[in-house]
């Protein structure tokens, strides 16, 4: 069953000066106990459309400008600010990309943990601080340390009392936005094996954003590769990986060195990222395109589904003008 | 070719309330004219601080620096200024390295200033010169910075390294803070100017995919020490010291038909402050024994070109 689906949705930040077309008209779901990782460079949208989520939007200047967001069946753009203050900590959590920043540097962390517990399920002080110092053993912490301040941990022991926080209540949903960007690789697999073995425990939904295809390979279920505001590929891991249709998606494989092939020129994707306030006409990806045709310049679009769940947005896949482009085993 | 850069026995220590802080310990090291020697560790190992000490904008509590058969070590004034000419530094982030205030043309024109007289015609068309080698569209030439994205930012603080025409260049993470299809461009254009003017670098990362891409030698640092160091593949190919692999079986690659067998350090780095005689991994070491407790472990070639820092390091290997 779909926990959380999204249809057709549309963000934009809209200023005195321009428009910024953040997310425009993005499908996803999300099964229960499924991990999906929403992958892209900066500026692609995919933070705004996890916030989208827990509708913290900032508006102004941001505005929901259409599509739905059903979880569990109800449209999350058309709940009331109360319901939504139950939802957001309760059934969906967040992870922020910034240990440091997430956390209140002048209460203890087991009092942070506890507040969410607190605010979220009937209970008193006494049994929140003890289910948050359980919380804290579940991430690898010592509850003694549950008195300590944010500063006296590690880059790496902060994300997790960040992860305990957002974990406090049994969330049917969990948006990590880049939860390991900021740490070292060690400190990294550590935290991505613990978020792995509670999922299992807990049975949480995850929603991932990172720009990593690495860990989207070592945790996700499901990908969806985001650029310039529109999914342009999504589908299983083997989908992605292994039949890659999208030329973006290609070409961001080729932009990471490999470990195992040498090669003494990478093979960029050439342009920069459009400015979200001035997307080009037709397909948002022709002008770096290496494939690009005439249609692609003037005609956008439409997803494809050219295996089951494997949709692609491009002209030049699936069918849609001639054969496949570019799969490789 | 000849040995352009080598450290003997670098030591940079930091006065801290608590006690001396080991930032580099002892590290020893030559770069041939024309290589890349890559220093990867994890954030608090040293890394910056050794490529620091090495330009000399740090100075070193102990050990020698020799660039281009010559003792720089104690190099002041007139003379280190003249040497900076041939040492330069590119860093992680293009947004905080550069004069927020000043255009392009300034910025990129500013070291050209402070070592030739040029008349104002020579001095822009040098600037143009740079920014095409670089990759930068000549409208761009009066922009200021925060107009600029990440990767034409570090194109800018590329621009200004190459200046002088330097024989070597530090580069301190510069593509950590750009995303992966940027990151490729500038690994591009610093291998294309590296084969164009045989520069040499010291290329430090913390990403291990990177740092195979671009070096000739690896480094791999570890609180201060150098725990092994030798030729890039064979980092990879087989890796001999316990951290090392740990940290390549720690990198997430993006392929799905991997099964690694995952070798997952536990702990995080102890403190690099009054360090105990001892090898500093060992409190993370799974191979860890008494001995690694109580005695730093010395600098061993083991394989031809491949050096360890490690007591262990036969045994696991079978060597």
């Amino acid at each position: 069953m779909n926990l959380l689906e999204m249809k057709d949705l549309t963000v934009q930040y809209e200023t005195d000066k321009e428009t910024v077309y953040a997310v425009n008209g993005i499908n996803l779901t999300i099964k229960e106990g499924e991990t999906l990782g929403l992958v892209g460079e900066t500026g692609a949208g995919k933070t705004t459309a996890a916030l989208a989520i827990l509708q913290l939007v900032p508006d102004p200047p941001g505005k929901i400008k259409g599509g739905e967001i059903l979880f569990d069946g109800a449209d999350l753009n058309r709940a009331s600010a109360k319901e939504m203050r139950k939802i957001r900590g309760g059934q969906i959590s967040m992870i922020f990309q910034d240990p440091m920043t997430a956390l209140n540097p002048i209460m203890p962390v087991g009092e942070q943990i506890a507040e969410v517990i607190e605010l979220h399920s009937e209970c008193s002080k006494a049994e929140a601080m003890t289910r948050a110092m359980r919380m804290l053993e579940k991430v690898g912490i010592q509850a003694e340390r549950a008195s300590e301040y944010p500063h006296q941990f590690s880059g790496g022991m902060k994300q997790r009392v960040v992860i305990a926080i957002a974990l406090a209540c049994n969330p049917r949903l969990l948006i990590a936005d880049e939860p390991t960007t900021a740490l070292d690789v060690s400190i990294q697999a550590q935290v991505l094996e613990m978020m792995g073995e509670i999922k299992q425990e807990l049975n949480t939904s995850v929603l991932l954003i990172t720009h990593d295809l690495g860990v989207v390979a070592e945790i996700c279920d499901k990908a969806a590769i985001m650029y310039a505001g529109e999914i342009v590929e999504a589908g299983n891991l083997e989908d992605i990986f292994d039949h890659t249709e999208h030329p973006y998606t290609q070409g961001l494989f080729d932009s990471i060195p490999k470990l195992d092939v040498k090669c003494d020129r990478l093979n960029p994707i050439r342009g920069l990222t459009p400015n979200p306030a001035q997307l080009p006409e037709g397909c948002k990806f022709h002008p770096r395109c290496p494939r690009c045709t005439e249609r692609c310049k003037i005609e956008e679009p439409k997803a494809v589904e050219v295996s089951p769940g494997h949709l692609v947005k491009c002209h030049l896949c699936g069918g849609q003008e001639g054969g496949s482009y570019g799969s490789v085993g | 070719m000849g040995v352009l850069v080598e450290v003997k026995h670098l030591k940079k220590y930091f006065k801290t309330p608590r006690g001396m802080l080991h930032a580099v310990d002892d590290v020893s090291f030559s770069i041939e004219r024309g290589k890349t020697l890559g220093v990867v560790g994890e954030s608090g190992c040293g890394k910056s601080t050794l490529g620091r000490v090495v330009l000399g904008l740090l100075s070193a509590t102990d050990g020698e620096i020799w660039f281009d058969k010559r003792n720089i070590t104690s190099c002041k004034g007139k003379m280190r200024h003249e040497l900076r000419r041939h040492m330069q530094i590119i860093f992680q982030d293009p947004f905080s390295s550069l004069d927020p205030r000043k255009t392009v043309r300034q910025l990129i024109a500013e070291p050209i200033k402070t070592y030739n007289r040029l008349s104002k015609k020579e001095l822009h068309e040098r600037v143009y010169e740079l920014m095409e080698e670089v990759g930068l569209a000549e409208r761009l030439v009066g922009a200021y910075p925060h107009e600029l994205d990440g990767g034409r930012r570090q194109r800018i603080g590329v621009a200004r390294a190459l200046a002088l025409n330097p024989q070597f260049i530090v580069c301190d993470e510069p593509v950590s803070a750009l995303d992966v299809s940027i990151q490729a461009q500038i690994l591009n254009l610093l291998k294309d100017l590296q084969d164009k003017s045989q520069l040499t670098y010291i290329f430090i990362t913390h990403d291990l995919s990177v740092v195979k891409h671009i070096s000739d030698e690896i480094m791999v640092m570890y609180l201060g020490c150098v725990v092994e160091h030798c030729a890039a593949d064979d980092l990879f190919d087989h890796p001999l010291h316990p951290y090392t692999k740990g940290l390549l079986s720690a990198i997430p690659e993006p392929s799905i038909h991997k099964e690694k067998k995952k070798v997952l350090l536990t702990g995080e780095l102890t403190s690099p402050i009054e360090p105990k005689a001892c090898c500093r991994f060992a409190n993370r070491c799974p191979y860890a024994e008494e001995r690694c407790r109580q005695e730093a472990p010395p600098e061993e070639v083991l394989l031809p070109g491949h050096t360890v820092a490690c007591f262990k390091a036969r045994e696991i290997n079978g060597l």
